[in-house]
């Protein structure tokens, strides 16, 4: 029974890009055909405008624009959201201190606050402080959704920090730098590097914010998707192709997420051999890649 | 003392980072909702006025009934839904479980795209029922997305969140004493009686949490109630949005007062639900 929902799960999660795929690469799909009765590539010759991709791929799209924009943003949202949400995680992994339970809450806050209401409090604030509708002011916007996520998992992968092997490795004469340098590092990087991926995702997909922060001068592949859904009715191939560019972070992170969760046993099963009496420093130092 | 001083920096930056861009958002936000909005011409602080025009107009009980109807039923059958999933998620991490996650790595945005995609009237279900002779015309196809039931809404949030509940599940599941199981099935414990007694105990921190998130998320969701419902049965969160973007900046304050509503009804749901949660169930789990 198990294997039958699991399949069943896959496919209803899958199932619908298959479509969206379809729809994208259709001319004319008129109902009730099940597959297009005419191609893109084979209406492009007679089209006196870029149809389907062609118009996708040309400036006048700026899917590029779009796509550039949300790498650079949650690129740099990502970045300075683990600067600041890793130290912390630190804290509430490794240390009890009166009142953490008021810091746990107040750090997840974020998540269960409609994003609405924020948004709406973040562009007003944006205007007076003067960044509304600049990347700054959506950056600034975008670490307040992220910001929960990343304490999350970063405090879980710090949870699974040995700190007993910090400390054998002072024993032994490392230094601050080397503790980092061969155990903090090769130790904790992939559980860091799935949590910075997640934050990415959950950056490029903020739509509401970005829109209102940015004004509609601040221009992601989500919020382009945003402003051509809604006219209600049939999903037209342009749309359809936008849809697909915007699932493209997901996949990507969806691929680098599988290889990293693998490694990452690897290296659960490396630490534990770390630990094993006899298994020392240099022991260690074959983890680092 | 050196502990303190470790505790408080590594707090500092992540506390004074929310305070000063969180804070200052629901702080803004909230002197809107009571009057003051100097950058539109309003002053009137403090003034109760526009909650009480949010509460006396005759379209807001509507309103806030189309919120609950959308958000319960999606959050309680995600639930369930996911609590399915998440108990058959496979251990080793294959093509269905990398796959099953789609869902989660997509934005609503997205997933609003493909029910227009397969639920519309000329969608992919409608030709599969003509394909098959169920089906004379586009016409007689239900009005999933923009009928009297929200369910083209519900559908969505659901299909968005079955694996956000299965991965909460699953990663408790995974820390389970799996001899527990075979224990029970040694002294004839019936199907029900694992789940009830042994699967459910280790399980329902993970479904509380989830509930807890979804529904406050489903609350106040605004894209797929705006973008699917064609704008004839608003939502809380969609009416707030439509004051907001009005051309009239006078209505501002009353978006600011809608936000606040629906912020206070999904952290009072969400409240409510969490002590739910710990009153039902609370000798199971750790």
């Amino acid at each position: 029974m198990n294997a039958g929902i699991r399949s069943l799960a896959a496919a209803l999660a899958a199932l619908p890009f298959a479509a969206l795929v379809i729809a994208s690469l259709a001319f004319r799909w008129t109902w009730p055909d099940l597959l297009p009765s005419t191609w893109w590539w084979e209406a492009r010759g007679e089209a006196r405008l870029p149809i389907g991709w062609d118009y996708v791929a040309s400036p006048a799209a700026r899917a590029w624009v779009g796509l550039a924009t949300t790498a650079t943003i949650a690129g740099a949202v990502t970045v300075v959201g683990l600067a600041i949400a890793w130290p912390a995680a630190r804290v509430l992994a490794h240390e009890r201190f009166r009142g953490k339970a008021v810091v746990e809450t107040l750090l997840l806050a974020p998540l269960l606050v409609p994003e609405l209401a924020i948004a709406l409090g973040l562009a007003t604030v944006a205007v007076q402080v003067g960044v509304a509708g600049s990347w700054w002011g959506v950056l600034l916007a975008h670490v307040v959704p992220v910001l929960p996520y990343l304490v999350r998992t970063l405090a879980a992968v710090e949870v699974g920090f040995d700190r007993d092997l910090a400390d054998a490795a002072r024993v032994h004469g490392a230094s601050a730098w080397d503790v980092l340098r061969y155990l903090r590092l090769p130790l904790l990087a992939p559980g860091v590097a799935a949590s910075a991926l997640f934050a990415f995702l959950v950056s490029a997909h903020v739509v509401v914010v970005t829109v209102l922060v940015g004004q509609g001068r601040v221009e992601t592949t989500a919020t382009q998707l945003f402003a051509r859904l809604g006219g209600g009715g049939a999903l037209d191939p342009i749309t359809a192709a936008f849809a697909l560019l915007m699932t493209l972070p997901g996949l990507v992170a969806l691929v680098i997420l599988q290889r990293v969760l693998r490694s990452q046993t690897d290296v659960a099963a490396v630490s534990r051999l770390a630990r094993d009496p006899g298994a020392g420093a240099d022991r260690t130092r074959t983890l680092t890649p | 003392m050196k502990r303190r001083a470790r505790v408080v920096l590594g707090l500092a930056p992540a506390l004074a980072t929310l305070a000063l861009v969180f804070g200052s958002a629901l702080f803004g936000s909230l002197l809107q909702s009571l009057g003051h909005a100097p950058h539109v011409g309003i002053e009137e602080f403090p003034t109760l006025r526009h909650y009480r025009d949010v509460f006396t107009d005759p379209a807001t009980p509507v309103a806030l009934a189309r919120t609950l109807l959308t958000a319960l039923p999606a959050t309680l059958i995600g639930s369930i839904l996911g609590v399915a999933v998440g108990l058959a998620w496979p251990a080793r991490r294959g093509l269905a479980g990398a796959l099953a996650q789609l869902p989660l790595l997509v934005p609503y945005v997205v997933a609003v795209a493909l029910a227009t995609l397969w639920l519309a009237p000329s969608g992919v279900v409608s030709r599969t029922l003509a394909a098959s002779g169920l089906l004379e015309s586009p016409q007689a196809f239900p009005r999933i997305l923009d009928g009297a039931a929200p369910w083209g809404v519900i559908a969505t949030l659901v299909w968005k969140q079955i694996p956000f509940t299965a991965l909460l599940v699953a990663s408790l599941r995974s820390g389970a004493d799996r001899l527990l199981d075979d224990v029970a099935v040694v002294f004839g414990a019936s199907r029900f009686q694992r789940f009830r007694y042994v699967t459910w105990p280790s399980i329902w921190p993970a479904v509380v949490a989830g509930a807890v998130i979804t529904l406050a998320y489903n609350l106040g969701a605004l894209e797929v109630p705006l973008l699917l419902d064609g704008g004839t049965r608003d939502t809380l969160a969609v009416r707030a949005w439509r004051a907001y973007a009005d051309a009239d900046v006078a209505r501002r304050p009353e978006a600011m007062a809608f936000a606040w509503s629906m912020t206070a009804l999904a952290l009072l749901a969400a409240a409510a639900l969490l002590a739910l949660g710990r009153r039902v169930f609370p000798g199971d789990g750790r």
